[in-house]
């Protein structure tokens, strides 16, 4: 669906969404915290701000897709009355911010991931247009006391799951450097594209030390025997005195 | 509003000896208002539930069970979130009216076990939850409901209960519910006191409808929050508080306060009494600070305890008060079943059945206490350690914390029925772990 751009009297309408802004130019998300709706609507509404806010990913947001942001975290998951699920300003931010970070090359999963991490204050910075200072002095104090927790059991422990969202920005930014680059470079003339191929894998922390990494669609297809017969390799692998004795040679 | 009173153990010092007498130093709130329950502000309670390798079977089903019972317990406009945590933590139910209950009810029931226990990261979550549910400033509650293993992340007792306190001071509150035969209750235990919230224990969601029944009717009438004691012990004076209480700059951290019930502090005073001394001489001053619910701090006091002098004969004619005498047996109590949960570790069963029976020898006066000497002496009997632990451990805590009741001649007698006709809050359990019989012979 082309986002149809109007103006009227002064108000901008954006797929017939009215953004209520006395003048033309204001692109501020924050105007429009009272907001709230269902799946539809909330695409439309994306949509639209996509446009407005300038981002690149203006793809096509779609009721299906939406919902299955919800279920792989990327979204919290919406209020619901009865049967009908809304979706709120908090919404608008996760899903605008996860669509920059899908144009700069970012997989679905590390989203997640740092949207856990992360209060929607942290990735509503991620967005374009004035900076949120008015919402920082309306925020609890409460979470800067728990951004601070949160930060310092990142750094005092192995990262499971919660890890910093500076640490986590950081280090998916250089990530998607990286890729942008191997992306850039696969482009180059001569380069052979068709040996490249992408996978997208699970890491599971275990243990500190110990993680088991496996590609993401064989997780999700793995059945309960074959998940069995891999336990039994790895316990296998970690109490064999043999196995254990050739591991800790320095040629294999 | 509230009200700081110093009630001395006797009228008086004796003249020309070593005096050593307590002091009960207490907060009371006032009657419950005619508003009812309902008509107060909502509740904003992030559920916290384990659902770890470790809690695996009964103990995730009684914690769903008692997850449900809570969500039923609450009014539409309270406000409510769910949290589930393993290795991982995760928003199951999104911090917001509590409504009709079902979604709720919903996402109870999709929670099924996994893998390890980050326990801290499932109770950060929640406090997130929590905190975005409410006003800034308004109170909110994390109620943890786990077997307290924590293996994963910070798992350390001292940082997790440093976090809670940290919470506690911005208003959010955590309590614990410990669950199975065989949860770590120190942890449980020092997360609720640190976090300024209350300690439960149980097996089943039969033993649990008790402690959040009291948890939400406390929640519901708390009137005062905060509050911290300032004590300054007269001129040769020493002073100690008896009940183990968290200080704070200085102040002791007394429990959230709730109507018809009183906080308080028993309070040791030893010293000479010499010649020079004067007729009437001050012993203890007292200052309260204090929140209510909007957050408009209270002042109450100083108010301070003046004792006259008297000569031995005169003296031993003072009556002795007796609501003094019963909040020291009880803290006499919690410090002899301190060292038997102890000596149970060790399982050091001769010391155990020594320092009860002392307790039995020395306060059989009060009832409640006698009773809560009976459940151990039967857990110490069947040489149950894992079980006397807990019951100790709690029974400690609640008899040096506890909210009593304020309302004259309430707390003069002991029995289950009467008991049962009190505001949860202010009910004397005989047993922390199980639900409170219906039946005045103490039966089920």
């Amino acid at each position: 669906m082309t986002p149809k751009l109007t103006l009227y009297d002064g108000l901008i309408t954006i797929n017939n969404v009215k953004f209520g802004s006395a003048s033309l130019g204001v692109k501020c998300i924050d105007e429009v915290r009272d907001w709230e709706g269902g799946a539809e609507e909330l695409a439309q509404t994306v949509a639209a701000w996509a446009l407005l806010l300038g981002l690149d990913d203006t793809s096509e947001l779609t009721v299906r897709l939406i919902r299955d942001y919800v279920q792989r975290g990327i979204l919290k998951r919406p209020r619901r009355e009865g049967k009908i699920a809304l979706y709120g300003w908090d919404h608008l931010v996760q899903l605008l911010a996860a669509r920059r970070l899908l144009s700069e090359g970012w997989p679905l999963q590390k989203i997640a991931e740092f949207f856990l991490a992360s209060s929607i204050n942290e990735i509503r910075a991620l967005l374009p247009g004035p900076a949120p200072r008015e919402t920082a002095a309306m925020e609890d104090p409460a979470l800067s006391e728990l951004r601070h927790i949160r930060r310092k059991a990142s750094s005092e422990t192995h990262p499971s799951v919660s890890v910093t969202s500076n640490q986590a920005f950081d280090r998916m930014r250089h990530d998607s450097a990286a890729w942008l680059s191997l992306r850039r470079a696969s482009d180059a003339p001569g380069f052979e594209t068709k040996a490249i191929k992408r996978h997208q894998m699970t890491r599971i922390d275990i243990a500190p030390g110990v993680e088991l990494t496996i590609e993401t669609s064989r997780l999700q297809q793995m059945g309960l025997r074959e998940a069995e017969e891999i336990t039994r390799a790895v316990g296998f692998c970690l109490t064999d005195p043999d196995f254990r004795k050739k591991g800790d040679r320095k040629d294999g | 509003m509230v009200e700081l009173k110093i009630t001395p153990q006797t009228s008086a010092r004796l003249e020309g000896h070593a005096n050593t007498l307590h002091a009960l130093v207490r907060v009371v709130a006032p009657p419950a208002p005619d508003t009812s329950a309902h008509d107060r502000a909502p509740l904003n309670l992030a559920l916290v539930l384990d659902r770890s390798g470790s809690m695996a079977g009964q103990p995730l089903r009684e914690a769903k069970r008692s997850a449900a019972h809570i969500v039923d317990g609450l009014r539409p406009s309270d406000q409510l979130a769910v949290v589930a945590f393993d290795h991982r933590a995760e928003v199951m139910f999104p911090g917001g009216p509590r409504g009709d209950g079902h979604a709720a009810r919903v996402a109870i029931e999709r929670i099924t076990p996994g893998g390890m226990t980050a326990l801290h990261d499932g109770w950060i979550l929640g406090v997130e939850q929590a905190a975005s549910m409410r006003a800034p400033g308004a109170p909110a509650r994390v109620l943890l409901l786990s077997d307290g293993a924590a293996n994963r992340g910070i798992t350390a007792t001292a940082a997790i209960a440093a976090d809670c306190a940290r919470m506690a001071g911005h208003a959010i509150s955590t309590s614990t519910c410990g669950l199975g035969p065989h949860f770590r209750e120190q942890l449980m235990a020092e997360m609720a006191q640190a976090g300024r919230g209350n300690g439960y224990y149980g097996e089943t969601a039969d033993d649990l409808a008790d402690p959040f029944a009291e948890e939400f009717d406390l929640m519901r009438n708390i009137c005062a929050r905060r509050l911290r004691l300032q004590l300054t012990a007269g001129r040769d004076v020493e002073l100690r508080v008896m009940n183990h209480y968290e200080e704070q700059d200085g102040a002791i951290l007394l429990p959230d306060l709730a109507y018809d019930g009183e906080a308080w502090a028993l309070v040791e005073l030893r010293f000479d009494e010499r010649s020079d001394q004067p007729t009437e001489r001050l012993l203890l001053s007292a200052l309260l600070h204090a929140e209510t619910l909007d957050g408009t701090e209270v002042i109450d006091g100083p108010v301070h305890l003046r004792l006259p002098r008297l000569p031995a004969a005169a003296f031993s004619a003072a009556t002795q008060d007796e609501t003094v005498q019963a909040r020291a047996r009880e803290l006499r109590a919690a410090d002899l079943q301190d060292r038997a949960r102890v000596a149970a570790r060790q399982r050091d069963w001769g010391t155990v059945e020594a320092l009860l029976h002392e307790a039995r020898e020395q306060l059989a006066e009060n009832p409640w206490v006698a009773q809560s000497i009976e459940t151990l002496s039967r857990l110490a009997a069947r040489r149950e350690m894992e079980g006397f632990s807990k019951e100790a451990m709690y029974s400690t805590r609640k008899m040096r914390s506890r909210l009593a009741d304020s309302r004259p001649g309430s707390e003069a007698n002991w029995a289950a029925s009467s008991e049962s006709a009190k505001p949860t809050y202010l009910r004397r359990k005989m047993a922390q772990g199980k639900r409170m019989p219906r039946t005045t012979d103490g039966s089920d």
